[in-house]
């Protein structure tokens, strides 16, 4: 729930994105389907916790 | 955060956005949404300061408070609403962004009936009395 957390997500992007490169250049096409979306996941599950977190305050601050 | 830090945060994560949206555009849309999560949430205490100040005004008038309730209720649904919608057409998908904002229009709708109903009474008392 801070700022550094802009900067791990744009790391994973740019870590898959090298990790999506190697793999298929070296053939493995499968293996970097499945980096891509284990890479997607993980970033979808640490955004959703901070969703969560959002519309619980809004929630609570407008009595919804 | 001040509004300077939020200003300088923004501006840096735009750039971010764009170095990753060529790669992997789905992070670009990630970024963004992270970006609205942490703004709104340091915003919100200070709305919240706003309309306690109004709703201190409008009892100190001598308005009963529930009306006061759906205002506020549709804000919040407005801002949630407006959320998904532009994380929506970020992704490129404006048909799911306009479904959300009938859902949201609905919402906010349900919510101001008690005050369309206080109206009507209202407007029968005066015809009646």
């Amino acid at each position: 729930m801070d700022v550094n957390l802009i900067f791990k997500i744009a790391a994973i992007g740019i870590i898959v994105s090298v990790l999506n490169q190697v793999l298929i250049k070296s053939g493995r096409e499968e293996q970097a389907m499945m980096t891509t979306l284990v890479g997607l996941i993980v970033v979808l599950l640490m955004v959703i916790k901070e969703v969560k977190y959002l519309f619980d305050i809004v929630k609570s601050t407008f009595g919804l | 955060m001040g509004i300077y830090t939020i200003a300088g945060f923004v501006i840096a994560a735009v750039f971010l956005s764009l170095a990753v949206k060529s790669y992997r555009p789905e992070y670009s849309v990630f970024i963004g949404l992270i970006v609205t999560v942490l703004i709104v949430v340091s915003v919100l205490p200070d709305i919240s300061r706003l309309f306690n100040f109004i709703s201190d005004t409008m009892a100190r008038s001598g308005t009963a408070a529930q009306w006061m309730q759906p205002m506020l209720k549709g804000l919040g649904i407005g801002i949630v609403t407006e959320i998904a919608a532009d994380t929506c057409r970020d992704a490129g998908e404006n048909s799911m962004a306009s479904r959300v904002e009938l859902a949201g229009k609905v919402a906010i709708m349900i919510v101001a009936l008690p005050l369309a109903e206080g109206v009507l009474s209202l407007v029968s008392q005066l015809v009646n009395g």
